[in-house]
Order: structure tokens, then C-alpha cells, then sequence
């Protein structure tokens, strides 16, 4: 997150209250990019405040009934003007830059939450969309339970932290692995394990071999992301993008699926740490 | 004297040239589809502007009048979101119909569409190289140009590969079906390679970025942006048609040509170099879109004959008609989100490129 | 032998003159000295065996190659000095082949000889006639590529007639140039065509044609030049210079000449390759 987002998702956050109502304006109308996002404003319980949501946002079943504004980084001008909101809710994440600028000229705000991977971006962030809806409150507990869920992994963890891989497939075919500074190493870190790549940021493309010389325990992998056969003693878990890094209510789910995951690979293997089968 | 004449038995013998067209001609036939597509062409901008994710009636159109009041959103709506999206779409489907024709005339071959040569990819990676090393090494290239920087990029980079396509392919005059397709195959997969290595260097902002290069996208359009693309387009439909009667000739062979009269070297190079300048400034506008060159000139030859004074003209209008009213599609088909125009145009072209490729087989050798 | 080389030089109004041509080739000359000239009315034919100087005579001709000796002489200017649109206007090329690269018909194939003019209110009734004269405007309709070699090649020569002819009186006599243009064709069409050029020539037209049919030339050119090994071995009417020791000397095949009687063209009978060659001269 750039330190101009940060600064516009302040100025949001100081401009709403004084714009009036504690609680947002009965009319307000939102667009909602980003899953985690969308997910949180349900669990709000300010859902029906949205008019259209991105192809991430999957979650809950009835987000999937909103019009659907495409991928949130070609996001379409007129589309989202056709839904008519008052705002653009996202963290960070929404594209491209010039049809963002475009709809506020058309008077449609852009909200940028706060993105920064981990539990203090999902923190700050739940807490903004509290304060947006007025339901601060609300938004507490869900950090709470979350932060329940997130201690009672962390009792669980070993001493040695597993050494784990997060691969993504990357459009056509490419794989990709998580580096430094993602919402996938946060996952990992969350769950007890130490990210093998933490010598770059962002995500990589990376060779088979770069793979093996890491000596990985584990390997979680999403969608369509192929973990290469030299890898097949090592155990894999593959899950879902989207539940995985939405960051949102379901965070602590999310850990506890891969912290489960990552303790049962470790006890399953037993010392020797080729990934050679 | 007419003495010469009588005696070539070619005189006109003083009588008026008949109304009527000889069969055989379609020159009258040529002059009224060419005439009818600008009308056409106008309707379907007309739609272009009424259709869309926002509701619109034909009376908010009023709003394109000058000094006329309405509904502040409809207006910006229409004159600052639609308006710049058909135009765009026009110009970047002349460019694409007008550059096919051409090159195709120059190549002498009816498969030599943009796209598939390479033109177009050689565009997009230098337009992609503008965008990913422009605040390093091309730095001083970008501060220098400007906002021209991206279709000037484009245009040297489609210069480049269609010399290259054309060095590669011809051989005395003549290209070969088999190889020009092979040399477009070469020429994409090395541009191609070329950019996914551009891509690889990017950070996550400019990928954001290039998205839309690879499926071709009229969602940019802007008038700020439009301008300089417009200009350059422009400027290539001013000067194309100037190598109408020789890429006339050139249909007898580059030898006739001669004899009839025209310099081949700078018919070549008049065509080459106005075809890279419509279809890199089409590239940097709005991405790769591919089969529009293709599938309208052949479309009107069928209709009109291959006379270029006229096949140069409405490839533009037909070109420029079919990416309106494609983009229109696309806009409303899965409203409120959209379909990549390229998504669409390589759909319908695609299996009319097979078609053309089955139909010439037994031609191939 | 001396008097059949020597030029028989018409009397001064040769509207295409080649004088003194050479051209250096990587082994020796390709051309020497070579020298012909093509009145306005007459068919003048070229011929000579392979590599005998005829391919490289033509791009001299078409201007591709620059002659290292001589010069070539259109109308009385030097072919170089010609700009190309006027000399389209007064010279037509027939190839040996045509290929056409888009579907076009038979007329607009023949109407593209227009090319070099702006006449666009003339044209429709020059190609008409010039079609006309090929005998081909009943084809005008149809696909140029659904056409039989010989339709193709009388098409081409609408075409050409109609890029030297000029609505406007004109004392200029169009000059026409056949490269090898029977080639393609069975011996009717071959006739046909040289029929057509025969008129062609007696309304005018001064003909340069590149040929190989010894018949052909024994019965429509009005004067000859025979190349070998890059020079003239012989010009003149084909009946003062078409004799067997000729034939022999210049493609080595022996043959037997029949001198045709009054106005009856010549008759050669090839018999077969001379296996000694007889050196003359």
C-alpha cells in the first residue's frame, strides 16, 4: 500500500463522519472490489448496502446474486457507473488507476481500506468499515473471534516452524511462488510456518530446482498452480485463493486450515528433508 | 492525327462514353457500397452511443448539441465515456481495415492481416517496453515525447517487424503463402517472447497495466489520449491513398507495376511505413486487436472487386463499423462487467481466418 | 557470312533504337556490341538459344539493368531520361506470364492498362475496344484465374493495348514489347496471337517480341536479329537470313529450309542436333 492510499483511505475515513449520519446515509449505494472486503461489509451486516461486487468476491452466497463488475483491475467505466453508487470500496487493489480517477469525476467516491497483508491490515481494515457503517462494535467482535481463532493456533504451533511454499498459478501456465510482504506469507506466518522464499517480494515465477534446493515440508497451492512431480514426496495441500488470502471474517478459519495442514506434514515426515521421493 | 488511333483501331470515334458499366466492371457497384458505408458507419456510431451499461434514450443525444442543457450525468456519460469509446473504436478499426487492405496489397496476399504477421505484436512490445522501462532505461525517450511516446514506441516497433515480414517473405516480388504465415509466426513468437520477458520485469503497477495489451481493450478511451493516436491515424489515411493506383498495379505483379509506370521501392515504402504508423498508433490506443484487418478487406473484395481507390476507403468505414459495433456488444453483453474487444474479434475471426486458409489450400503448394 | 550481320538500318524513324549495347558479365560479356532497331509497323523479333543474351537484352530494355557500352534510344531520347508514366503511356510489356493476385475479371484485369492515364470518362471504350481486338470482351465478366493460358494471355494484351492507346490524336506510335509470349500456349492460340499482333502491327504499333518458334518467326516477323553468345550473329527478313547453316551455327540443330513461294511463309524442318558442328565464318 502506497503512503497515497493510505492517506486517501484517512481522509475517507475523517470526510464520512463529517459528511453526517453515524451510521451511513440510507441511500448510499457501494461497489465492493476485493473479497475479503465484501465479506467483511456482510458480516457487518451492511451487505444490502451493495450494488455490485468483483469476481473475487465468491463469498457469502448471496454477494454471488450481485451484479458482478469483472476483474478488479480492469475495472469497466460505464459498468460501474451504470450501478449508480455513491462509492468504490476497495484496499488497494481496484484498476486501472485512470477509470478510478474517471468515476470520481462522475462523483462516485473511491474508499481505499487499508491493505497491508496480515492480521493488522485485516484488523485496520474491518475497523475502517466499522467506523464507515457505524457499526464499530460489530466490527470488534468479528476481530476478536478472529484473534481467538488466530491464539488458539498459535498454542498449537511447534517450536520449529515448518518450512512451507505458497505457489499460485499466474495466468497462462506460470507458476509463481509467494515472496516477502503478501497476503500469501502472512498466511504461512499466521500459521506457524516460515515462508522458504523470503528473499524477494511479491510473487516470483521460480524454477523446479529453486523449489528443491529449498527443502520445503509443505506446499500449498491454488487453483491451477501444478506442484511439479519432483516435488510429489512433499506434502500438498490445495485450497482455495480466495478463502486462503481474502483476509476478511474468515481469516481465523482460513489459519487453522493451513496451521492443521502444516502440523500434520511436519509429523509426517520424518527427518530426512529431501523432496526427492 | 487520329490517324494512330484509327490505324490502332482504338480511336473513340467521337462517340460519348456510354452511362452504362461494362459487365465485368465493378467500378459503379464499388463507388455506391463505398458511399453507403458512411452512412452506415454514422448509424452504428448512433447506436454505439446508446448502448451501454447506463440506461440512455435517443432524445439524450440532444445532449451532443452544443450549448443544449439536460441531465449533467447522461451528458458526461455520453460526450466523456461513450463518445471517446466510439470514436476510438472507429478510428482503431479503420486503422486496422485500411492497414489490412494495404499490406495485403502490397504482400499480395489476402492473408496478410496486421495481426498475423506481426505488425501488431511488434507494436505491442515496444509499447509494452515504453510502459515497463519508462522510468528507467527509456526514461529519457518517454520525457522527451510525452504523451506520444507510447503510439511513436508502437509505430517504430510495427515498422521494424513489417520490414523484417517483408524481407523475410518476399522473394522477387512475390510472397509466398506458406512463408509469409511462417515469418508471422516467428515474428509473434519473438515479440511475443519479447514481451513476456518485459511483463516478467514488471512490477505489479505496470502489470496492472499491460493486462490489457494482450486482449485488446477500448475500455482507455479518452480524449486526452485519443488525440495524439487520432493525429497519427490521421495522417496515415491522408497519405495511404495515395498508393491506391499502384498497389492497383501491383495485383499484375511487381514487374507490371513497373511497366505500368509506378515506382515499386516507394510504393513499398509509402505502404509499409503508413500501415506501421495506423497500426501502432491502433496498438497504443487500444492493445492488440486481431482479425479486424483481415476479415473486412476480404469481406469487401467479395463485394466491391479489388480495386484499392475503393478497397482502401471502405475497409476503413467497414473496419471501423465492425469494431463499434463489436465494442457495443461487448459493453452490454455481460453488463455491468465487459468482454475484451479482442476476446471477441479473434472469436468471429478466428474461424473465418480457417475458412480463408481451407479455401486456399489447394493454392498453397 | 559478313553481309547477313550487318545492319540493315531503316530509314531513320525507328521509334525504339538499340545501339552498341554491352554488358559485362562475372565470366565475360553477357552482351557485345549489340545493336537492333524496331520501326513503327513491324514485328521485330529476338530470338537466339539459351543464354544467348535475349534475358539480358530485356533487362536492359526494361531499364533493371544499366548497359555497361551503349545506349538505347526511345522516340530519339535515352531510355533513362524517360519519366516513367510518360513511357508507360507509349510502351506496353506483355510478359511471358501474368499473375494475377486477387480475384479480378477479365475486364478489370484489361482495364488496369488504364493505370498510367487520366481518362476515367475514355477508359471504359478503350478497353472495350482493346478487349475487342483480343477477342476476348465476350469473356470481360468472367474470373481472370477461370480462364483457359491463351484467354489469359490475349487478356494480358488487351491490357496492354489498352495502356498504349490515347483517346486524344496522337502522331506517336505505340510500342509494344512480347517477352516469349507464345510460350504458354497450344499452337492455335499461338497463331491467334500472332494473327492479332500482325494487325496490330499493320495499324501502327512497332512490335519487339522474344521468341523461340522458329516457325512462328519464319512466318510473322517482318525482320529478325539472331543473338549468340551475346552478340548479333545475323539481322534482316527472316527469308535473307533463316538458312540451315544459320540454324546450325547459332542452336547447333540441323534443318532444313523451305523458302515459302511468293508471300508463302517460310517452312523450317528441324531435323536433329548437328553432331559436328560446322564452324562457319
Amino acid at each position: 500500500m502506497s503512503r497515497r492510499e493510505i492517506l486517501r483511505s484517512l481522509l475517507a475515513l475523517l470526510a464520512l463522519p463529517a459528511t453526517g449520519a453515524t451510521a451511513g446515509p440510507p441511500d448510499q449505494r457501494l461497489v465492493s472490489i476485493g473479497g475479503g472486503v465484501t465479506e467483511t461489509i456482510f458480516a457487518l451486516g451492511e451487505g444490502g448496502r451493495l450494488v455490485g461486487v468483483d469476481t473475487t468476491s465468491t463469498y457469502p452466497e448471496t454477494a454471488r446474486a450481485l451484479p458482478t463488475v469483472g476483474y478488479q483491475h480492469t475495472l469497466p467505466l460505464e459498468g460501474i457507473a451504470a450501478l449508480r453508487p455513491s462509492a468504490l470500496l476497495h484496499d488497494g487493489s481496484a484498476g486501472p488507476e485512470r477509470t478510478l480517477r474517471r468515476l470520481e469525476r462522475m462523483g462516485i467516491d473511491e474508499i481505499v481500506l487499508p491493505g497491508e497483508p496480515g492480521f493488522e491490515g485485516f484488523r485496520a481494515r474491518t475497523l475502517s468499515l466499522g467506523d464507515l457503517f457505524g457499526r464499530r462494535d460489530e466490527a470488534q467482535k468479528i476481530i476478536d473471534s478472529v484473534a481467538t481463532e488466530l491464539e488458539a493456533v498459535r498454542r498449537k504451533t511447534p517450536s520449529e516452524a515448518p518450512r512451507a511454499v505458497f505457489l499460485m498459478s499466474h495466468g497462462e501456465g506460470a507458476t509463481v511462488a509467494a515472496g516477502r510482504a503478501t497476503k500469501a506469507d502472512a498466511l504461512l506466518q499466521l500459521a506457524g510456518g516460515r515462508n522458504v522464499f523470503s528473499e524477494f517480494e511479491g510473487y516470483r515465477p521460480v524454477s523446479v530446482e529453486a523449489l528443491m534446493q529449498k527443502h520445503p515440508d509443505a506446499v500449498l497451492t491454488t487453483g491451477a498452480a501444478a506442484t511439479d512431480a519432483a516435488l510429489r514426496g512433499v506434502p500438498t495441500l490445495q485450497g482455495d485463493t480466495l478463502f486462503w488470502l481474502g483476509f476478511g471474517p474468515r481469516l481465523g478459519q482460513a489459519v487453522s486450515e493451513v496451521a492443521t495442514f502444516l502440523q500434520r506434514a511436519v509429523a509426517h515426515d520424518t527427518g530426512h528433508r529431501s523432496p526427492i521421493a | 492525327m487520329s490517324a494512330v488511333l484509327e490505324r490502332a483501331g482504338l480511336a473513340v470515334e467521337g462517340q460519348a462514353p456510354t452511362g452504362s458499366e461494362h459487365p465485368g466492371s465493378r467500378q459503379t457497384r464499388a463507388r455506391y457500397v463505398t458511399l453507403a458505408l458512411i452512412p452506415a458507419l454514422g448509424l452504428v456510431m448512433i447506436i454505439g452511443l446508446l448502448t451501454g451499461a447506463v440506461a440512455t434514450s435517443p432524445r439524450d443525444l440532444l445532449v451532443l448539441l452544443p450549448g443544449a442543457g439536460g441531465d449533467e450525468w447522461t451528458r458526461y456519460v455520453l460526450l466523456e465515456v461513450r463518445l471517446p469509446r466510439v470514436v476510438l473504436g472507429a478510428l482503431v478499426g479503420a486503422a486496422l481495415g485500411a492497414s489490412g487492405a494495404a499490406l495485403q496489397g502490397l504482400f499480395r496476399n489476402p492473408l496478410a492481416d496486421p495481426g498475423l504477421i506481426g505488425v501488431a505484436a511488434g507494436a505491442a512490445f515496444a509499447a509494452v517496453a515504453v510502459i515497463v522501462l519508462g522510468g528507467t532505461v527509456l526514461a529519457p525517450l518517454v520525457g522527451w515525447l510525452g504523451m506520444a511516446a507510447l503510439p511513436v514506441a508502437a509505430f517504430l516497433g510495427g515498422l521494424v517487424t513489417t520490414l523484417l515480414v517483408y524481407r523475410l517473405a518476399s522473394h522477387q516480388g512475390q510472397t509466398a503463402v506458406a512463408t509469409l504465415l511462417l515469418a508471422g509466426i516467428a515474428i509473434n513468437a519473438i515479440a511475443g517472447a519479447g514481451t513476456g520477458l518485459l511483463v516478467y520485469m514488471a512490477d505489479d503497477q505496470q502489470l496492472r497495466t499491460l493486462t490489457f495489451w494482450n486482449m485488446g481493450s477500448l475500455a482507455q478511451a479518452e480524449w486526452a489520449s485519443l488525440a495524439v493516436g487520432a493525429g497519427l491515424i490521421a495522417l496515415a489515411f491522408l497519405v495511404l491513398p495515395l498508393a491506391a493506383r499502384g498497389l492497383n498495379g501491383m495485383m499484375l505483379g511487381e514487374n507490371v507495376a513497373r511497366h505500368l509506370g509506378f515506382s515499386v521501392h516507394r510504393l513499398k515504402l509509402l505502404v509499409i511505413v503508413m500501415a506501421a504508423l495506423a497500426v501502432g498508433s491502433a496498438v497504443a490506443l487500444s492493445g492488440i486487436i486481431g482479425f479486424v484487418g483481415l476479415v473486412v478487406p476480404h469481406i469487401l473484395r467479395m463485394a466491391i472487386g479489388p480495386d484499392h481507390r475503393y478497397l482502401l476507403p471502405a475497409s476503413a468505414l467497414g473496419g471501423a463499423l465492425l469494431l463499434v459495433m463489436a465494442d457495443a456488444f461487448a459493453r452490454v453483453v455481460v453488463a455491468p462487467a465487459e468482454l475484451p474487444i479482442g476476446l471477441l474479434t479473434a472469436l468471429v475471426g478466428g474461424p473465418f481466418f480457417l475458412w480463408l486458409l481451407l479455401r486456399m489450400r489447394g493454392r498453397l503448394g | 557470312m559478313s553481309a547477313l550481320t550487318q545492319a540493315i538500318d531503316p530509314p531513320g524513324d525507328s521509334v525504339l533504337e538499340v545501339s552498341g549495347v554491352s554488358v559485362r558479365g562475372q565470366r565475360g560479356w553477357r552482351l557485345q556490341e549489340a545493336s537492333l532497331s524496331v520501326m513503327p509497323g513491324e514485328i521485330h523479333a529476338v530470338m537466339g538459344p539459351n543464354g544467348a543474351g535475349k534475358s539480358t537484352l530485356l533487362s536492359v530494355l526494361s531499364g533493371t539493368l544499366e548497359p555497361d557500352a551503349g545506349e538505347i534510344l526511345f522516340d530519339g531520347h535515352p531510355l533513362p531520361a524517360w519519366c516513367p508514366g510518360m513511357l508507360a503511356r507509349r510502351r506496353g510489356i506483355l510478359p511471358q506470364e501474368t499473375t494475377v493476385s486477387f480475384p479480378l475479371t477479365a475486364w478489370e484485369v484489361a482495364a488496369l492498362g488504364r493505370l498510367p492515364h487520366a481518362t476515367p470518362l475514355e477508359d471504359p471504350e478503350i478497353v472495350r475496344r482493346a478487349m475487342h481486338r483480343m477477342d476476348v470482351l465476350h469473356l470481360a465478366p468472367q474470373r481472370y484465374s477461370d480462364l483457359s493460358g491463351g484467354e489469359r494471355q490475349r487478356v494480358q494484351m488487351a491490357r496492354v493495348l489498352a495502356q498504349v492507346a490515347r483517346p486524344a490524336p496522337d502522331p506517336a506510335a505505340p510500342v509494344l514489347r512480347l517477352d516469349e509470349p507464345s510460350s504458354a500456349l497450344d499452337l492455335r492460340h499461338q497463331f491467334e496471337l500472332f494473327e492479332r499482333m500482325r494487325d496490330e502491327a499493320r495499324a501502327g504499333s512497332a512490335i519487339l517480341v522474344i521468341l523461340h518458334d522458329l516457325n512462328l518467326a519464319g512466318r510473322y516477323a517482318d525482320r529478325l536479329t539472331l543473338l549468340h553468345d551475346g552478340r548479333v550473329a545475323a539481322q534482316g527478313r527472316p527469308r535473307d537470313i533463316l538458312d540451315a547453316t544459320i540454324l546450325e551455327r547459332v542452336w547447333g540443330v540441323r534443318a532444313r529450309v523451305t523458302p515459302g513461294a511468293a508471300g508463302a511463309p517460310l517452312q523450317i524442318h528441324l531435323l536433329g542436333p548437328a553432331h559436328e558442328p560446322v564452324r562457319v565464318g
